[in-house]
């Protein structure tokens, strides 16, 4: 939970993964002076200081001692801004690695990592809207963090939350004997066995190093071979992606055009892993924002190491469409890069989805296969059916995306987990608590049992952030069930 | 009829209602302690016990705060312990044996001797309202005692139901009669009313013990006081014993578990799980072969003996069985038998942190009926209400302590905020913030605030005054002060250390008399130096949400932006402040923000107040 509003807040305000540009936000008494830590003006060292509301520097980033990048700094002096605040806005290319970074850089500097819709409910505290519009700040705060809410759910049922879970149960056990030993000292009950503890709390920080050391952040990713799903709107990438990453990434919905940027997970095959970029479908342009998610498509499509093109076989849907479906594809190929078909049409894969609501699949495969030849897309055997609803010939994706890629791949000891910045820093939060109370038990003449609680207790809060919080009254219910307490 | 006028009235002369009445007369205003019996005022219903493990805290800040507890217990006690003083300070735990009957007296004399308290001997039936406000109560002599506010400390008396084998007889206490009407009289107010159990172990006659076949357990050598106003502990202490059940008496409880009314049914309600029943002991750990018995003399030259760890409600036959299956107690004489039971509460959310009922202005809960356990407890939240009432009468803002103030103040907020499922107890691992909230520094976190609120006197004061300078000089001494290039502080963190390691080696120290507890509140700051200040700028971060207040009669349902889900539970709890908003189960970070947006522009958006 946060309350304060005057301290100074860092978010990345781009999509994560691979956009074109990233934006990285700083409101708060210490945006300028955190922003003048990675960023190194072109023209004049003290433009800082001078007292305009607006600003655009060109300069740039500072990434290590040696290295920088270009970039552009935007300030915007209190009370002028979006926040109310200072405000600074950091843009530069779009690197996940990079932008990373810089985000690391600055909360070590001292900002703070925003909560979902903090950047708007500070421009409300600031009276920065009227009061029509403070209304829907209401709804906006609720939407976005119900979506993240949903998107954090989703995450947890996954392999992440799993991890977490089990490493948080070990470390409410290991307390709730530590808690014993303080709160029922004056009653008969098993001394705590020290050496034994220290061997759960070591084994426990052994978990969570090697979870963090298997886990990829978003940088790392970037190195794996990338493939892309892409195809019309509404064709049931999203669906597909959650299918084959066996967890909701993105919020898949009937309404056409939902996934508006890309979205990414690592997919875990049999020899190694690659990264599934899921992206925003192309077709008609509704609005600027579409337009723009589509230009990342495009670009996503190019670079990528395999191209998946996905469309919507159900029945309902006219062989025109279909036709339509794939005539999409060959035109952008066509239009993007004389050079490029080649390498486009080597590494790609036609997915017929939703091939449960065919009546006859074989048949509206064939007939897409006929399509695909006549334009000459691809050889027919690139063209599978599958159902991402139902499960159907998934695993024969699976191995079709394996085969392409193979030798590519990057090898992996086991379960990968992508990280957030967030999940990260919680991680090594929770893993440093561990650490120092590991330090403490080494203690000779007593042992500060107090204080090992208090780190174990901190480190059980840095994993709350990430599979919910354990209260108080588990870790004594844990007392309780364990020990005949009471007299 | 209208018999006399008071500003506040007392109902229970417990724990909580001598503090109550105490705090309130304090500040000034007309007090009434209704009470059935004078005689049982401060009774000590169950182990002839003060503090302990948290609970000793708590009764150093009732203490710091200016109320009577620690004061009576330092007079009356007769054995006086530091639990888990081989731990670290945070967790230690002042206990003390008291001589039940010398201790109520004492606190029957502090009160007569209060200006403004009046004692009433009468049974309370009936909760007088007018216009949805507190206007006093009837009595079952049938007079009328009118009061703007009233603080109901019914402990366990409200239709109180004992047990005692197949035997159930209605009772507040063994050999005292329930509040039977009263019950009632809060239903109809809106009061909602469920029930919990607790339990007793027998008394023995101690004539009939055979004390040289148990271990004895002495007092400390150099007792240390609960009271920052006493100097030292000089009365002479008395020893308590240890004894065991043994696998006869487990054999003699299995056998006879189809006449315990926990298992036949007889008792419903839930009981606390961190102080079962013996027979609760041997069904839920029966791999265990023994548990300790700890016999506690009730008074220094009294022939009872509480038997610690034993409560139980079976038959008399059993409990004779079973007592007479201990080593020690072959011939001892039962004066009294265990027993259990059951008594009306009102669940906690009815309140707010203030302990004044959400459903009646005026009226304030405090000690059992809001479902906590233990005499501590019970004194904590009776100050607190106490102090409100007067507040109320004298048309002051309300007060509340915070779970970065005072283990009072975490018991509170955990009951307003969560509710409950059994008795609730103070553990020290409830309080998030136990480095900072130490005995041995109660009154530098509380005094002022006692103070402020006017329940500290003018010697109390002077005397903390003169503490908290001696600490401020040592500590500037201890930072100032080298040896081999590291200050007397930094050398003070090593392991091991501590204030007799301090005033051994460095005798211009210990020259400069020192009041012992200065010593101890700045060496332990120092011990835990790095750790206190992550925890102050913790609570700097969170303690804006604790003043931004939110209104207690709002209706969340208003507020559409707001979950369904959170409505509901805002609307339940009614928290009084956005920090207990966060608190709520099932609230997350966006509903914290919309409801920041929403109270904002109702105060036409001004900052909030830092």
């Amino acid at each position: 939970m946060y309350f304060s509003i005057d301290d100074t807040i860092v978010a990345l305000s781009s999509a994560m993964g691979s956009s074109a540009r990233g934006i990285i936000r700083l409101s708060g008494p210490g945006a300028f002076a955190l922003a003048e830590q990675v960023f190194t003006p072109t023209s004049n060292q003290h433009v800082l200081s001078k007292k305009t509301s607006h600003l655009r520097l060109r300069g740039q980033i500072k990434l290590t001692a040696q290295q920088s990048c270009p970039g552009q700094l935007y300030i915007f002096r209190e009370p002028n801004s979006y926040t109310g605040q200072d405000l600074a806005e950091l843009h530069l290319p779009g690197s996940p690695a990079l932008l990373r970074m810089i985000i690391e850089k600055l909360l070590a500097g001292g900002a703070r990592q925003a909560n979902p819709g903090e950047f708007t409910a500070r421009a409300f505290f600031n009276g920065r809207m009227d009061l029509s519009e403070a209304e829907a700040v209401g709804e906006l705060v609720t939407a976005r963090s119900d979506a993240q809410l949903r998107g954090a759910e989703r995450l947890l049922d996954g392999a992440l939350r799993k991890r977490c879970s089990a490493i948080t149960a070990e470390i409410a056990e290991i307390l709730a004997l530590i808690e014993a030993d303080i709160d029922f000292s004056d009653q008969e009950i098993d001394l705590v066995n020290w050496p034994d503890v220290k061997k759960q709390i070591a084994a426990v920080g052994d978990d969570l190093e090697r979870l963090l050391k298997n886990s990829l952040s978003w940088e790392q990713l970037e190195h794996l071979p990338q493939v892309v799903l892409a195809g019309p709107v509404n064709a049931g990438k999203s669906c597909l992606a959650n299918a084959l990453l066996e967890m909701d990434r993105s919020i898949v919905d009937s309404i056409a055009g939902t996934t508006r940027d890309l979205l990414s997970g690592p997919l875990h095959m049999e020899h190694g892993e690659c990264l599934l970029i899921d992206t925003a479908g192309l077709g008609a342009v509704i609005d600027l924002l579409a337009k723009e998610s589509q230009e990342l498509t495009r670009r996503a499509m190019i670079n990528c190491d395999l191209l998946i093109w996905v469309i919507d076989a159900d029945d309902q849907r006219s062989a025109e469409t279909m036709e339509a479906d794939l005539e999409l594809l060959a035109g952008i190929i066509t239009e993007t890069q004389r050079g490029t078909r080649a390498v486009i049409s080597r590494n790609l894969l036609i997915v017929a989805n939703k091939i449960d609501l065919c009546s006859a699949a074989v048949n509206r495969l064939d007939q897409i296969r006929q399509i695909t030849t006549a334009k000459g897309l691809i050889d027919q055997s690139k063209v599978m059916g599958i159902s991402a609803l139902r499960g159907d010939n998934l695993g024969e994706l699976k191995q079709a995306i394996e085969g392409i890629l193979h030798g590519a791949i990057v090898d992996s000891p086991g379960e990968v987990l992508a990280l957030t910045v967030r999940q990260r820093l919680e991680m090594e939060g929770a893993a440093d608590c561990v650490k120092k109370a590991l330090e403490l038990l080494a203690e000779q003449q007593s042992v500060p049992v107090e204080l090992i609680a208090l780190e174990l207790r901190t480190g059980l809060d840095h994993l709350g952030a990430i599979s919910g919080a354990v209260v108080t009254e588990e870790v004594l219910g844990k007392i309780f069930s364990r020990f005949c307490v009471g007299k | 009829m209208k018999v006399k006028e008071f500003d506040v009235i007392v109902v229970g002369g417990g724990h909580a209602g001598a503090e109550a009445v105490h705090a309130a007369a304090k500040l000034g205003v007309k007090a009434a302690l209704v009470t059935m019996d004078p005689a049982q005022i401060a009774q000590m219903s169950c182990n002839p016990a003060i503090g302990g493990l948290a609970k000793g805290q708590i009764v150093r800040e009732i203490d710091a705060l200016g109320g009577i507890m620690a004061l009576a217990t330092d007079q009356a006690g007769i054995q006086f312990r530091m639990l888990n003083r081989s731990k670290g300070p945070a967790v230690w735990g002042p206990r003390a044996q008291a001589d039940k009957w010398h201790y109520q007296q004492v606190v029957r004399e502090m009160l007569q001797n209060t200006p403004g308290v009046t004692i009433i001997a009468d049974t309370v039936e009936e909760l007088l309202i007018q216009n949805g406000r507190a206007a006093g109560v009837k009595c079952l002599s049938g007079r009328e005692l009118s009061a703007q506010t009233v603080v109901l400390t019914t402990g366990t008396f409200l239709r109180g139901l004992m047990h005692l084998g197949p035997e159930q007889f209605p009772g507040g206490r063994y050999g005292e009669a329930a509040a039977k009407s009263l019950s009632d009289s809060l239903l109809q107010a809106g009061i909602t009313l469920q029930r919990l159990k607790t339990g007793t172990p027998p008394r023995l006659d101690a004539a009939s013990i055979d004390f040289s076949k148990l271990q004895p357990q002495p007092g400390d050598e150099q007792p240390v006081p609960f009271s920052f106003m006493t100097d030292r502990i000089t009365q002479l202490q008395i020893e308590c014993w240890i004894s065991f059940t043994n696998e006869k008496t487990h054999e003699i409880i299995q056998k006879n578990l189809d006449r315990a009314p926990l298992y036949t049914g007889q008792i419903q309600s839930t009981g606390p799980r961190y102080c079962p029943s013996i027979e609760t002991k041997i069904v839920r750990f029966s791999d265990k072969n023994r548990h300790q018995i700890f016999l506690e003399p009730e008074g220094r030259n009294s022939k009872w003996i509480y038997c610690n760890g034993i409560a139980t409600s079976l038959p008399k036959d059993v409990q004779v069985q079973m007592v007479h299956s201990i080593i020690g107690l072959e011939q001892a004489k039962i004066l009294r038998f265990g027993y259990a039971i059951e008594y009306d509460y009102a669940p906690p959310l009815q309140i707010s942190a203030t302990l004044e009922a959400k459903a009646i202005s005026g009226v304030f809960l405090a000690g059992q009926i809001n479902g906590t356990s233990g005499y501590e407890e019970a004194a904590g939240q009776g100050l607190l209400a106490g102090v409100n009432a007067a507040r109320l009468v004298k048309q002051q803002q309300p007060v509340t302590l915070g779970r970065d103030e005072a283990y009072i103040g975490v018991m509170i907020d955990d009951l307003v905020t969560r509710g409950i499922e059994e008795p609730y107890r103070m553990f020290t691992s409830r309080a998030e913030h136990r480095l900072l909230l130490r005995g041995d520094n109660a009154d530098e976190r509380l005094t002022p605030v006692g103070r402020d609120w006017g329940l500290v006197s003018d010697e109390r004061w002077k005397r903390f005054e003169r503490k908290q300078g001696q600490a401020v000089e040592l500590r500037e001494y201890l930072d100032r002060k080298r040896v081999d290039g590291k200050s007397l502080a930094q050398l003070l963190r090593q392991q091991g250390r501590d204030e007799e390691w301090l005033m051994g080696e460095y005798a211009e120290l210990a020259g400069r008399d020192y009041d012992h507890s200065a010593v101890q509140q700045v060496v332990n700051d120092i011990r835990y130096s790095g750790y206190v200040e992550k925890q102050k700028k913790m609570i700097e971060r969170f303690r804006r949400a604790e003043v931004m207040k939110l209104p207690v009669d709002f209706d969340y349902h208003t507020i559409e932006q707001l979950r369904y889900e959170a409505r509901e539970r805002l609307n339940e709890v009614r928290p009084i402040s956005l920090g207990q908003a966060s608190r709520i189960g099932g609230i997350n970070p966006a509903d914290i923000t919309v409801l920041m947006i929403h109270f904002q522009k109702k105060a036409g958006r001004r900052k909030p107040e830092a």
